[in-house]
């Protein structure tokens, strides 16, 4: 079975779980504390995709989120493959910027693979107007979307075999 | 040792050349020890992670570009076991095209500094949810922006959403009102704003333009006034409100209006005292210029009168006025003339009794109790230096008396100075005072307690400043319609002020001294009195009097005369006391009916002035019963 090396994106603003999603995704843990990530954090795993009979080895890049990747965000984006843009469900806002995330690593990587996730859906009662707006966005892009909680662990597989399998077409 | 490659200015920076397999082919020592690698060889994606997966993008880099790729802030952990670090990693296509430079630089302690500071920013920002709109403003003018804005602009942003609830809110402005805003209503964090819900919501509308609130409080117990601006949101539905301090000028602005504002009700105040005075003062300049014509046509009548009495009088001493026509003629012009006299003397006692009204409207009452107090305490180191025990015992509370304040308190104290200036050394002066139907009496007594047989008062030479000092005593009492005694007893001096009570005091005394007037006066019923070598007797049950068994018909106010001169008959009775005996119930009396008085009573007596019999008159002072 053949192994490919992708590199991944986490993208989004601050504090909205990226470190945790990796940390849920790799390590299958959840640390509550928050701590902002500075620059870039390198993390791997591997998903196999018997479909494809092929094992895709994602290099997830951890980056600091909000203004402080913006000055940096070209060089952070260089070679990506596919990107996990994320939204805090407890932060409207961070939903809407997902979209000039999106402009911004296609302009660079043209044709990457793009994964909406709304994380902390832990945090909220009822999915469903969670569910619509992240959907608005996502179908703009052609892009799938899920409901995750790092917390609970609830989309975080799904999320990143998403764009494992998306990677591995490319 | 990595001979053909330039090394870095920078000593801490670690160099390493890789080939066109993406293999770390050499480096410097400093790499090494930067990275963590000590076996050349080693897939570039195995020493440094972040390479993994972008190979063919390094591989793109020789044919397309860029030639160099920078990426800053790698976290780094060293395949040697060693701690981790944040790398500054810099990858550059060789001079062959085939292969890539590649430094690294150890920026762990930079990345430890800025990671605090972005810690610290992104909590405070999940803190407060930062909205969209403040986001935005902090995307291009970058982060601490709202921070900056209150440390050097003292502005607080707050933003609402639609329903006027608030979205999030500058640090500062939770720290200065102590307390998380995000989720509560606007109107309840600021309750100055409450009832302004409708007009705001038009500005989310759109339907009203940016509003400016200058020198808001925004809390009751905060003393600082803030400037408010609202405006619409852009982002959303809502509104941005961005709060400022209040400058200094505008408190000073409201300051001076409130002032003037002050300033203008009392000008207006002042117009309206000096209108009514100078109404007041004309209403008295008429008055006293009708009464000054009054008199004089009232002076020229009773002068006429009195020539008709005197000629007829001159003609009926004559030898030819005994025939009986022309005495009878006489008589008739003489009564006529009296009778005259008698209507203008009822026209000076009305004319005098609205005048006494008029002082009275004037005065104010005044505090004996008081008064009195300040004019001892004022004079007791005085006395002490003479010698003197100047003592003062007064009632609980007494009544108030009509007049003016400053003048009674002067006159007051020039009777303690005459006391004193009387007073023997070891003398004791006593002042005390008391209530008398509708007088005030004031006693000032100089005597010496154990010792009645030595008198404690100098001797008065008539030219003596004590004079002077009783004198305008008696000025001062008698302008406020009081009258003053003065008694050298053998032990010692009494002095007696009698001073009117003011207004109401004075009308419920008048209902004491009506229930029991005559008991009032002390005189028994049948009680004898021996006046003149004769018997006088009074009746107060029948009002009626008799004079050596010989009944007297006495008017009502004449037997009031009598009454008073008999329990009075050891002193000489003054003027002004019997106009205030007998006129309060008659109304005001005058002196020149006072005299008519006491001729009609005198005549009635059988008494005479010339004989100075049983009503005699001490001249410049008044009357006395001889005993």
């Amino acid at each position: 079975m053949p192994v490919i090396q992708r590199k991944i994106c986490l993208l989004g603003e601050f504090a909205v779980g990226k470190t945790s999603l990796i940390r849920r995704f790799v390590h299958n843990r959840f640390e509550a504390d928050y701590l902002a990530t500075i620059g870039v954090h390198i993390s791997r795993k591997e998903v196999v995709l018997p479909e494809h009979d092929t094992t895709v080895v994602l290099v997830l890049w951890d980056l600091s989120g909000g203004e402080m990747a913006s000055s940096l965000e070209e060089a952070y984006y260089r070679g990506g493959a596919g990107a996990l843009l994320v939204a805090d469900v407890l932060r409207p806002d961070t939903v809407a910027v997902l979209n000039t995330y999106a402009m911004t690593y296609t302009r660079i990587n043209p044709g990457a693979a793009l994964v909406f996730a709304c994380n902390k859906m832990d945090l909220v009662p009822d999915e469903t107007p969670y569910r619509l707006k992240l959907a608005e966005i996502a179908q703009r892009w052609r892009a799938p979307f899920f409901l995750t909680s790092a917390r609970d662990g609830r989309g975080v597989e799904d999320a990143f075999r998403a764009l494992a399998y998306l990677v591995a077409r490319r | 040792m990595y001979p053909s490659f330039p090394l870095s200015k920078e000593n801490e920076t670690g160099l390493a050349r890789i080939d066109a397999d993406l293999r770390l082919q050499d480096y410097s020592p400093f790499f090494a020890q930067v990275v963590g690698v000590t076996t050349p060889g080693l897939p570039l994606a195995e020493v440094l992670p972040v390479f993994a997966g972008v190979e063919d993008w390094l591989r793109q880099m020789r044919q397309r570009g860029p030639r160099i790729w920078e990426l800053r802030f790698v976290h780094h952990i060293p395949p040697d076991g060693s701690e981790p670090r944040y790398l500054d990693l810099s990858i550059a296509v060789d001079e062959t095209g085939e292969g890539w430079h590649l430094s690294a630089r150890d920026v762990t302690a930079a990345a430890e500094r800025l990671h605090q500071e972005v810690q610290r920013f992104n909590d405070i920002r999940i803190r407060g949810h930062q909205p969209p709109a403040a986001h935005h403003l902090m995307r291009r003018l970058g982060p601490g922006i709202l921070v900056a804005l209150w440390e050097h602009l003292g502005l607080m942003l707050a933003v609402v959403d639609a329903n006027l609830i608030i979205e999030a809110v500058t640090p500062p402005t939770t720290m200065t009102l102590q307390r998380p805003l995000i989720g509560l209503p606007l109107t309840e964090v600021l309750p100055t704003l409450a009832g302004l819900e409708g007009e705001l919501q038009r500005i989310v509308r759109g339907e009203a333009a940016p509003w400016r609130l200058p020198g808001l409080q925004l809390d009751p117990e905060l003393p600082q006034h803030w400037d408010i601006l609202f405006i619409p949101r852009t982002d959303a539905a809502g509104l941005l409100i961005i709060v400022q301090r209040t400058v200094n000028e505008t408190l000073i602005e409201q300051e001076l209006r409130q002032q003037r504002n002050e300033l203008t009700l009392l000008h207006k105040e002042l117009e309206a005292q000096a209108m009514a005075l100078r109404t007041a003062n004309e209403r008295l300049v008429n008055l006293d210029r009708e009464r000054r014509a009054l008199m004089a046509l009232i002076v020229g009548d009773i002068k006429s009168a009195l020539s008709v009495i005197g000629g007829y009088s001159e003609w009926l001493t004559r030898p030819a006025s005994t025939a009986i026509a022309f005495q009878q003629e006489a008589v008739v012009s003489i009564r006529e003339a009296v009778a005259q006299i008698d209507r203008l003397l009822d026209r000076v006692m009305t004319i005098e009794r609205l005048e006494n009204k008029l002082v009275q409207l004037q005065r104010t009452p005044c505090d004996v109790h008081l008064l009195l107090e300040e004019a001892v305490v004022m004079r007791q180191e005085h006395a002490r230096m003479q010698h003197l025990d100047l003592q003062i015992e007064l009632p609980e509370r007494l009544p108030p008396v009509s007049g003016d304040a400053q003048v009674l308190a002067e006159g007051f104290g020039r009777l303690l100075d005459y006391a004193i200036g009387r007073a023997i050394p070891s003398a004791r002066i006593e002042v005390s005072s008391r209530v008398w139907k509708e007088w005030v009496l004031v006693e000032v007594t100089v005597g010496i307690p154990g010792r009645p047989e030595q008198a404690a008062v100098k001797a008065l030479p008539s030219s003596s400043q004590h004079v002077f000092e009783l004198t305008q005593v008696r000025l001062v009492v008698e302008s406020h319609d009081g009258h003053l005694a003065l008694e050298e007893t053998k032990n010692g001096l009494q002095l007696v002020v009698w001073l009117p009570l003011a207004g109401e005091a004075k009308d419920r005394s008048n209902v004491t001294v009506d229930r029991g007037k005559d008991d009032a006066m002390g005189l028994g019923q049948y009680e004898p009195l021996v006046v003149a070598g004769g018997t006088l007797r009074l009746d107060r049950t029948r009002r009626q009097a008799w004079l050596y068994e010989r009944p007297l018909l006495l008017t009502p106010l004449e037997y009031r005369l009598l009454v008073y001169l008999a329990q009075h008959r050891d002193r000489v009775i003054g003027h002004k006391e019997l106009l205030a005996v007998l006129g309060h119930e008659e109304g005001e009396m005058s002196l020149n009916h006072l005299r008519v008085l006491i001729a009609r009573l005198r005549n009635k007596l059988g008494d005479s002035e010339e004989a100075s019999g049983i009503l005699r008159t001490v001249r410049g002072v008044g009357y006395t019963l001889a005993s």
